[in-house]
């Protein structure tokens, strides 16, 4: 059931008209059930999963919290995320790391037959882990006492407008917000609204219209494109991927706030970044905060020396990489966004460009550096990668492609981008909610305008669910 | 990776969140904005292009038809199909030829919407020809191998906003829509000329604003194909041979098609069209409609007809069409003639 279907608009009229009429008790097995429902409506035979990852984290927790013991609660910990990281690892990473050490083994002379399976991935199993793992590790630290009622525990880890693609909320924000009867607030039904119009305008007009230029060009046969092809084909993949997970993120939060449950912002205009920190402070905010706070401050941070400072961003960054999926090309992703975040730490504030301008330039090159992330993020190969990167600097061509995928890139994105650097001007996602009543009025009729001309020519599944 | 510099999701000001009742009025204005551009959409609908234009007119065209018919008295044939009947045919020549060959007189017109398929057909015939009077005695329907078959992709949106009439919808329904998507989609497209007629509203904005949009998005979709068509390839020659999986055409749509007809009397003469190369027709299609009493006529090869009588690799050009007219004028005058003449019986 995606956000982009009639159905599941239905679903949530349904579960919205119940909702209201509940009390709090019944609100919260409400949401539930429709959790389940949401999570089975893609593959009932994955419920079990989920259910073990909530059985298992909530049993630890308890058990974490009853515990004198240092050693005991540092084993219960242990077992927790070895649960949590070992169902991660096999349904995800288990034909990866057998594929490549076969490689590996054979590049060296030897034969092994080891085993690949073909595993489905359980959708969104990399976010349900992670949030999980969070409450845990929260428990443990002493950060949040442990639930002690099981649905409650259970709605935090399957409530559905974030389950199979985020935001990773944590256990501090949510759970008092599951555990506590929630109030009608006002602002919350004008808040949604302009997140949901935002979210189905950044998914179904921007990320699957530039979607549909990407696959083409990123499709396209060892020979058969130009470098400004090439270019087109990532500039589009990076406002595909922008628009498809912005657009998730933003309509999961506009859902929930429907139902009086604040979620994280996941993003914040990330393209007017003018450096590796800033877009880490924009771009998928719920993940970079947890491995900052689960991975890299727990690794030592900045707090040893600079080369150690240097290995924990690589080994946070690579990490990162490797969470999105099981490639070579995801390594390298994070890689390199991990030594443009080393890079900076060295040269940054001596790079530095100052006024307007500068500002400007910094921005429109950092983006170019984002874009040579998304090429590795995006391309079937490491080969593919190097292919086109070759040819953006070889074979620069306007030919009628690249002349359309520009047209597209300049109709789709100048307009969404405008309204980003008057939102920056602000510091605001919510400066549309403060103007006059008709200046939003016509900012809606605009994205409704769009949403109703301009589908893309096919629907597409948000690419985030396969992380 | 510090801490962000100050709260993004806070109100920029300190003004007190929008009301209910101001939200409201802003609702009102996006309902009564789409309620204009429904109106806006339905008064272009019949000028959008020369397809709805022709779609439009199909009452008309097919009520003149009937009153020619009953002046004269002479049979009615509808050329049926799509643009390679459209385009394929030049109707004046194939009277003409008609005439040369002292062939009966008939009445003739083209029913031919772009880019449809048998699909689109049924419900066409169902919403279109209603009047008892309406049926032809002869309906020619051109087609190429991928316009007959179940495997064929639906058009909703065209298909619910010009060919399903509103009491077909349930069948429509039933029978040919698979999910919730498509069941809610063709119901919007059949009360909404802004939802049925999109593309066309989003082709042209488009090709007014951006540059190259025809010649780019054709390059776009041909590396598409292209990759699926690899793809394609490769599973199968990664897979061993399964009988079982391989994909077999269905001629279920055709069947209906052609029951339909028949429950009128009217008589279908399927035309296999020509294109630069000879394509397969598949045998069952042929022997569904033999079983039933119709014919199939085989233009895959037609004497004399080259690859260059072809416009755009896929439609005929005017020397394809005039060849093919003139070879359609023989096959119908023998149709015609075997018709009228009296059986051994009489």
């Amino acid at each position: 059931m995606l956000f982009n279907s009639y159905a599941f608009w239905i679903f949530l009229a349904v579960v919205w008209a119940a909702y209201r009429v509940l009390p709090h008790r019944g609100q919260n097995l409400l949401l539930l059930a429709a959790s389940y429902y949401f999570y089975g409506s893609w593959d009932w035979r994955f419920l079990p999963l989920i259910l073990t990852v909530t059985v298992v984290g909530y049993g630890t927790a308890l058990g974490i919290e009853a515990s004198a013991s240092a050693k005991r609660r540092r084993l219960l910990m242990a077992a927790s995320a070895s649960v949590s990281l070992g169902l991660l690892g096999f349904f995800k990473y288990w034909g990866f790391f057998t594929t490549s050490a076969a490689e590996l083994l054979g590049a060296l002379g030897f034969h092994a037959d080891l085993r690949v399976l073909n595993i489905i991935l359980p959708v969104g199993i990399s976010f349900y882990t992670f949030q999980t793992m969070s409450y845990t590790i929260d428990v443990y630290r002493g950060s949040i006492k442990a639930t002690r009622c099981f649905t409650d525990f259970a709605l935090y880890v399957a409530y559905f407008p974030q389950l199979v693609a985020g935001p990773i909320e944590r256990s501090t924000s949510l759970i008092p917000q599951i555990t506590s009867p929630r109030t009608v607030r006002r602002g919350d039904f004008s808040e949604g609204l302009h997140l949901i119009l935002l979210g189905l305008f950044l998914k179904v007009v921007v990320g699957d219209n530039l979607g549909f230029i990407a696959n083409g060009v990123f499709a396209a046969e060892p020979g058969k494109l130009t470098g400004t092809e090439a270019l087109v084909g990532i500039y589009g993949f990076a406002f595909q991927i922008y628009g498809d997970f912005a657009g998730y993120s933003s309509i999961a939060r506009g859902v929930s706030k429907w139902l009086g449950i604040d979620l994280m912002t996941n993003f914040r205009m990330p393209y007017l970044a003018r450096n590796p920190t800033e877009f880490w402070q924009r771009w998928h905010i719920s993940l970079s905060s947890w491995l900052r706070d689960y991975l890299y401050i727990p690794l030592g941070g900045n707090r040893g020396s600079t080369g150690r400072t240097y290995c924990n961003l690589m080994l946070t960054m690579l990490l990162g990489g490797l969470w999105h999926g099981a490639a070579w090309t995801f390594l390298a992703w994070g890689g390199l966004h991990g030594l443009i975040l080393c890079s900076y730490r060295v040269f940054g504030e001596r790079l530095k460009l100052p006024g307007r301008w500068g500002h400007i330039l910094a921005t429109l090159g950092f983006f170019q550096l984002i874009c040579l992330g998304w090429l590795f993020f995006r391309a079937d190969s490491m080969a593919q990668a190097w292919e086109m990167l070759g040819l953006i600097f070889s074979r620069q061509e306007l030919t009628p492609l690249a002349r359309y995928g520009f047209g597209m890139l300049g109709f789709f994105c100048l307009p969404l981008m405008g309204y980003e650097i008057w939102l920056n001007r602000a510091g605001s996602l919510r400066r549309l909610e403060a103007v006059r009543w008709g200046w939003r009025a016509a900012a809606y009729c605009y994205f409704v305008f769009m949403l109703i001309v301009f589908p893309p020519p096919v629907f597409g599944q948000f690419i985030y669910f396969q992380f | 990776m510090a801490a962000p510099p100050h709260d993004y999701d806070a109100l920029p000001t300190a003004s007190h969140a929008p009301s209910w009742r101001q939200e409201l009025r802003v609702i009102g204005v996006v309902l009564g904005f789409v309620a204009l551009l429904e109106i806006l959409a339905r008064i272009v609908a019949p000028v959008l292009d020369y397809d709805r234009k022709a779609i439009h007119a199909f009452p008309q065209t097919i009520s003149n038809l009937t009153q020619r018919a009953k002046i004269s008295g002479a049979p009615r044939v509808v050329f049926f199909g799509n643009s390679l009947m459209l385009r394929g045919l030049d109707e004046s020549i194939l009277h003409d030829a008609l005439g040369n060959l002292h062939g009966p007189a008939i009445e003739t017109t083209k029913i031919t919407p772009v880019g449809t398929a048998m699909l689109d057909w049924i419900y066409l015939y169902r919403r279109y020809f209603t009047a008892a009077e309406s049926h032809p005695e002869l309906l020619v329907v051109g087609f190429v191998a991928h316009h007959i078959h179940d495997q064929e992709p639906l058009k909703i949106r065209r298909l619910a906003r010009h060919f399903v009439a509103k009491e077909d919808f349930p069948t429509l329904w039933r029978t040919d829509l698979d999910t919730f998507h498509q069941l809610a989609q063709s119901a919007l497209c059949g009360i909404s000329a802004l939802e049925g007629d999109q593309p066309e509203h989003q082709m042209a904005i488009l090709y007014t604003c951006v540059a190259d949009y025809q010649p780019g998005l054709n390059a776009n979709h041909r590396l598409v194909e292209a990759a699926a068509a690899r793809r394609a390839r490769s599973l199968a020659a990664s897979a061993p041979a399964n009988p079982a999986r391989t994909t077999t055409e269905t001629f279920q749509r055709m069947q209906r098609f052609i029951e339909q007809c028949q429950t009128h009397k009217v008589k279908i003469l399927f035309v296999a069209m020509p294109q630069p190369d000879v394509w397969p027709l598949n045998p069952d299609a042929l022997s569904l409609a033999q079983s039933h009493g119709m014919r199939v006529l085989d233009a895959r090869a037609i004497p004399g007809m080259t690859k260059e009588d072809f416009a755009d690799g896929y439609h005929l050009g005017t020397s394809g069409s005039q060849k093919f007219s003139r070879w359609l004028a023989a096959e119908l005058h023998a149709e015609l003639t075997r018709a009228s003449a009296p059986s051994p019986a009489q």
